[in-house]
């Protein structure tokens, strides 16, 4: 059996209810304050923090919307490895997932036995869920924020009057300094090159989480969304000021560095960068008629495909102890074949 | 500096970001800047009158209001300052609660000054002395006007106010409402009026005996 880790989003449903417990508290007390919770809770503190980082790197904001990014990424990096880690968790269970959507027609007792192996195998499908949920929600709380604070109109600075925390400390950073290499943070980037970047990142960082053992079906969707999701961030990006483009580029090129942390040298691959073909399978070199038995798909049994499920996961996996194991007990029993 | 007659550049001064309007008063210049300096110029030459420029930390915002030897100035760091007009020292400086970004206006001895807190400050010009403050709805970016015996202020959701300059009461029933952003400055007009532009380009005129308003319909 494939080895999935075992602690991948154990403690995620305890940490991820005391947060949505705390922000629906927190939500609720401001209602009843008569404050809108989306500005208290997000927006004036995001643009506070954003005001404070313009002091250490020395009043540009391009700079201090970088700091603020690599800030929030290390922050809540045990979310981002807790979702890298599930999603390898995944893909290690592909192959007894779609065992079971093969052998099991009812859809309740399918649910049943894909619950008992995400117990089994330590995965919390909804783990996955809370980085992203961070980060997308970063973007738009951001996206509104440099709306008022580099909008660069006498109405956005009255409502920044309105938001600043009265500590002289920030009021002095006001106005912002807005320009950052070519471009403005509060203006959208028409140079296209933020843009493309922004596509690119994306693009890179969706094809570290593609599941290789996935079925055609799933490969197919994720293969649309790797290209979707981009194109659809540059043609947004052509639209938001350049701020939230340099967050989105700073926050992808974090999960690049996450994603080689977890999943080893297997992301400099070019193969799994680029949407290159899948490697064509090696001859087998066994006795005829082990190649027989692997010619006739219909006729292997459970562990033969779990077994031929692991072999195609060590070209991606190559740092799992379970997986080294079963290639050294694979080796073996080629080893006893051929003394036969 | 440009000539008015052919517009060409007859003296050049980098004072950094301004976003107030500068004014010459007496034959002098005044500058106040984002990066906080007010500054007195010779208008001919740019050649500067004081020592030093009057400096605090943050930005300036106020258009700088010379006055019976004073200059009046105000920004990001809610604090209004009177500023000696021949020294460029400070007189006194009065705390808001936020901003102070509309023009100040004088009359009788007294400073009418918009606070972006919701508010209108009435001081003692003299001595620096706060008389009273009148409490709008909303923050007031806009710079009052006094008009037919009263202080007039609109606050940033449309709201005319009439302030009995004497107590810092409301004298109308209720203030008058525009239901239309207003950030701009008011003015006042010759036929005793006051005029009101609002975000998108409506003008109002406000009668100042009862808050009255008319809607100005601008052809083309």
């Amino acid at each position: 059996m494939t080895a999935a880790t075992p602690k991948a989003g154990r403690r995620g449903p305890p940490v991820s209810l005391i947060i949505v417990m705390t922000a629906f508290m927190a939500i609720v007390i401001f209602m009843l304050l008569g404050r809108d919770p989306w500005d208290e809770l997000f927006i004036n503190p995001l643009i506070n923090a954003l005001v404070l980082l313009n002091i250490p790197v020395g009043g540009q904001f391009g700079l201090a919307i970088i700091l603020f990014t690599v800030i929030l990424r290390l922050v809540t990096i045990p979310f981002t490895i807790r979702q890298l880690e599930s999603t390898r968790a995944m893909q290690n269970i592909q192959p007894q997932v779609q065992e079971i959507q093969k052998k099991y027609k009812d859809p309740k007792r399918r649910q049943e036995e894909m619950v008992k192996i995400w117990r089994e195998n330590g995965i919390n499908p909804l783990g996955c869920f809370m980085p992203l949920l961070i980060q997308f929600g970063v973007f738009f709380a951001l996206y509104r924020a440099l709306a008022h604070v580099v909008g660069g109109t006498p109405e956005s600075l009255v409502s920044v009057s309105q938001r600043l925390y009265q500590f002289p400390i920030l009021q002095d950073q006001i106005p912002l300094n807005q320009h950052f290499l070519w471009m403005d943070m509060g203006q959208a980037d028409t140079t296209f090159v933020l843009p493309l970047l922004v596509g690119i990142s994306t693009y890179l960082q969706q094809r570290m989480t593609i599941t290789p053992n996935a079925s055609p079906q799933m490969q197919q969707q994720q293969q649309m969304m790797t290209w979707l999701l981009p194109m659809m961030l540059v043609f947004i990006t052509l639209n938001l000021p350049s701020g939230v483009g340099v967050y989105w580029v700073v926050s992808n090129i974090f999960s690049l560095i996450a994603s080689y942390y977890v999943y080893g040298r297997r992301i400099l691959s070019w193969r799994q960068l680029l949407p290159l073909p899948p490697p064509e399978p090696e001859a087998p070199v066994g006795p005829r008629k082990d190649r027989q038995s692997a010619a006739s798909a219909s006729a292997r049994t459970e562990p033969d495909i779990e077994a031929e499920a692991t072999e195609v996961e060590f070209d991606h996996e190559p740092d799992i102890p379970a997986q080294r194991e079963a290639r050294t007990n694979g080796k073996r029993r080629g080893k006893r074949k051929k003394r036969r | 500096m440009l000539d008015p007659e052919t517009g060409e550049e007859t003296a050049h001064k980098d004072v950094g970001d301004v976003w107030s309007s500068p004014v010459i008063v007496d034959g002098v210049l005044y500058v106040g800047t984002m990066g906080g300096k007010l500054t007195a110029f010779d208008p001919a030459t740019l050649a500067e009158k004081w020592d030093a420029s009057f400096s605090v930390s943050s930005a300036l915002l106020t258009d700088p209001t010379p006055v019976n030897g004073s200059v009046l100035v105000g920004g990001i760091g809610q604090e209004l300052y009177a500023v000696d007009a021949e020294t460029g020292d400070e007189q006194w400086s009065v705390s808001g609660s936020n901003w102070f970004w509309g023009r100040p206006v004088v009359e009788d001895g007294t400073v009418y000054a918009t606070n972006l807190d919701g508010s209108v400050i009435a001081i003692d010009l003299a001595t620096g002395d706060r008389l009273w403050k009148f409490a709008t709805e909303t923050p007031v970016r806009a710079g009052a006007v006094v008009a037919g015996g009263f202080v007039i202020a609109v606050d940033d959701q449309g709201h005319v106010y009439g302030i009995d300059p004497e107590t810092g009461q409301l004298a109308w029933n209720g203030p008058t409402e525009i239901d239309k952003s207003v950030l701009a400055d008011p003015y006042l007009l010759a036929d005793g009026s006051v005029m009101i532009i609002s975000k998108g380009g409506d003008v109002f005129t406000v009668d100042p005996a009862d808050g009255r308003l008319t809607t100005i319909r601008i052809e083309g």
